[in-house]
């Protein structure tokens, strides 16, 4: 999915100036979009992306850039419903370097469509096979049929009511249970965009893992001299059975349960040491934790089953 | 002080199963002499075991499988081997918590049992013992001359 | 001679089904001296449910095993919920009818109990009918070592 396929979706699925209210819209995405990006550099979040997006389409923004230049003049708090962390995103020195890109992506073509695309291959008409020096005029003729095509394309009157009517059933959906101006920009999502923890290590990291293992191995100062007097020893006596852990499979003795009746053939277990206070207070004690366990694993369940039925 | 070619001879007969050549090396050790040497050099390798193959990240429950593992092993192991011991030995290494409490006869006598599986486990051929072996003198080398 | 009794097995019963809401309230009614035969009617239960999960034999290395699945099971849930895993080896062996001659600490005892006959009823009780049938045998079992032993053991 590119950002100029999107943002031509954008266009074609909601009414003019309509926006999804962005914390609900992001929430609404996380964990339906597959994030092919490679790990390494992301800053955001693919359903933070796709929000922002879509807000600055119905701000009436043609392209990525122009999104990404009006994102960073908006405030902290809108910038938070998308999902971004305003103090890295609110980057006011980068607006410059922003005009100049812009500049040059109006000299580029119109974003087409799948379809599109796949045409103009079949018919090998591909206006991104050009020669450097077609480009530019190929960009200026591009732009001026792909505004007309897609003034022929927008949909009727009638598919624009179906659409709106659309819009606003996905929005009753998932605003259901929500009381109005109820504040969602706390709602924390699942897994922190600072949790790396599945992502291989950068090289700084790497670097740093060598001295922590040092440092672990530095900790085990005391066990060298602790085990000094008896490691000759213990290598012979102990280090000898252990050797045997080489001959497998080791020779496993099976022990066969009784058949018949239980009562009969399992003696009673080993006498209850303790008095019977000592007895009670302990059991009572355990099977209160094994309460406390068994009310946390029934939340937790809970939890689980609401959170896949959404 | 350093680690002596005899120790890391021990140690390799140990790690290579080789129980008549193990026991003859070890014969010629002196306990007096070669205790610390040989203690640093089967901490460094139990340590080195340890770190190849357990995570930083890996939660308690991996400990307690393996020393189900390795105690399952044999009837000496689940015998002679604290499973408790053995866990905080292992968690040690990977930085959590200590095993301060535990005494010297125990925590080699665990580390010896361990090691062992952890070698059996990890099939090293001739060249990755020797560059096991290396790397474990190095660091108990480093651990001794620290004093 | 005591012999177990109803709340004994209403209280086994809501542990075994995780009925939060009457398992503090039944076990507070059993009082220090319903405790005892609590306890044992525990341990009847084990030994049902332990002879379901390994007959028809078993190995060491099996109970070695399970112990630690066990205690996996539980860690994630806080260390309060561990057990000692060489009691909980004895405690199996001797729910299976396997003499353990050496003495076993009422609290550690008490721990790997508890969590071994949760951990069997996880696998080995998937409906009312396994939760009745294994309460059944359990309490025959049960007062059969009560009355074996002098009163008070």
């Amino acid at each position: 999915m590119s950002s100029s396929w999107l943002i031509d979706c954008v266009r074609r699925i909601l009414p003019a100036g309509a926006v999804p209210d962005p914390a609900a819209f992001r929430e609404a995405l996380t964990g339906q979009l597959a994030d092919l990006r490679k790990p390494r550099g992301i800053r955001h979040q693919l359903a933070s992306l796709v929000s922002a997006a879509v807000g600055g389409v119905a701000a009436g923004h043609g392209g990525p850039l122009a999104i990404a230049r009006a994102a960073a003049g908006w405030g902290q708090e809108v910038l938070a419903a998308h999902g971004y962390r305003a103090d890295e995103d609110h980057d006011q020195n980068s607006s410059a370097d922003l005009d100049a890109i812009i500049a040059e992506e109006d000299k580029l073509p119109e974003p087409r469509t799948r379809q599109e695309v796949a045409e103009q291959e079949q018919s090998g008409d591909d206006p991104l096979i050009r020669t450097s020096d077609e480009t530019s005029h190929r960009a200026d003729g591009e732009r001026d049929a792909g505004r007309q095509e897609d003034a022929d394309r927008w949909p009727t009157p009638e598919e624009r009511a179906h659409l709106h009517e659309t819009y606003l059933d996905w929005r009753q959906e998932v605003s259901a249970g929500r009381e109005q101006g109820m504040n969602v920009v706390g709602d924390k999502p699942d897994r922190s965009p600072d949790d790396r923890s599945d992502l291989p290590p950068t090289g700084e990291e790497l670097v740093n893992m060598e001295s922590d293992s040092m440092s672990r191995f530095d900790r085990l100062r005391n066990h060298i001299y602790k085990q000094a007097d008896d490691i000759t020893d213990v290598a012979e006596k102990t280090g000898n059975r252990a050797l045997e852990l080489w001959e497998r499979p080791p020779t496993e003795t099976h022990t066969e349960i009784p058949s018949g009746r239980p009562e009969i053939t399992n003696p009673a277990p080993p006498a209850l040491d303790g008095g019977q206070f000592v007895l009670a207070s302990l059991t009572v004690g355990m099977l209160g934790y094994e309460l406390l366990r068994a009310v946390k694993n029934r939340v937790n369940t809970w939890k689980g089953d609401s959170h896949g039925s959404k | 002080m350093a680690v002596s070619d005899q120790q890391v001879a021990t140690l390799r007969a140990f790690l290579e199963g080789d129980k008549p050549k193990y026991n003859d090396l070890l014969a010629d050790l002196d306990r007096k002499s070669d205790g610390l040497g040989y203690s640093a050099l089967v901490t460094a390798a139990f340590f080195e075991a340890v770190d190849r193959r357990f995570s930083t990240q890996s939660p308690r429950a991996d400990a307690v499988d393996y020393v189900a593992d390795v105690r399952s092993r044999s009837a000496n192991a689940a015998e002679d081997v604290d499973p408790r011991i053995a866990e905080r030995l292992i968690r040690e290494v990977l930085g959590d918590g200590s095993t301060d409490d535990v005494d010297g006869r125990t925590s080699a006598s665990t580390k010896l049992y361990l090691l062992t599986a952890l070698t059996i486990d990890a099939d090293l051929d001739a060249a990755e013992l020797d560059q096991f072996l290396g790397k474990v003198k190095k660091m108990a080398d480093h651990m001794l001359s620290r004093g | 001679m005591p012999t177990i009794t109803d709340p004994q097995v209403a209280a086994l019963r809501a542990f075994l089904v995780h009925d939060t809401d009457d398992i503090a309230a039944l076990a507070y009614q059993l009082g220090e001296n319903g405790m005892m035969g609590y306890v044992r009617l525990a341990e009847a239960a084990l030994a049902v449910a332990a002879r379901k999960r390994f007959a028809p034999q078993f190995t060491n290395a099996d109970l070695v095993k399970y112990v630690a699945s066990v205690r996996v099971s539980r860690l994630t849930d806080g260390d309060e919920f561990d057990f000692d895993p060489v009691v909980g080896e004895d405690v199996l062996r001797y729910s299976l009818g396997q003499n353990v001659t050496h003495p076993l600490e009422l609290e550690p005892r008490l721990r790997a109990i508890i969590a071994l006959l949760d951990g069997l009823a996880e696998t080995e009780l998937s409906s009312e009918a396994d939760v009745d049938e294994l309460l059944t045998d359990a309490r025959r079992i049960a007062d059969q070592w009560l009355t074996e032993r002098k009163p008070g053991t």
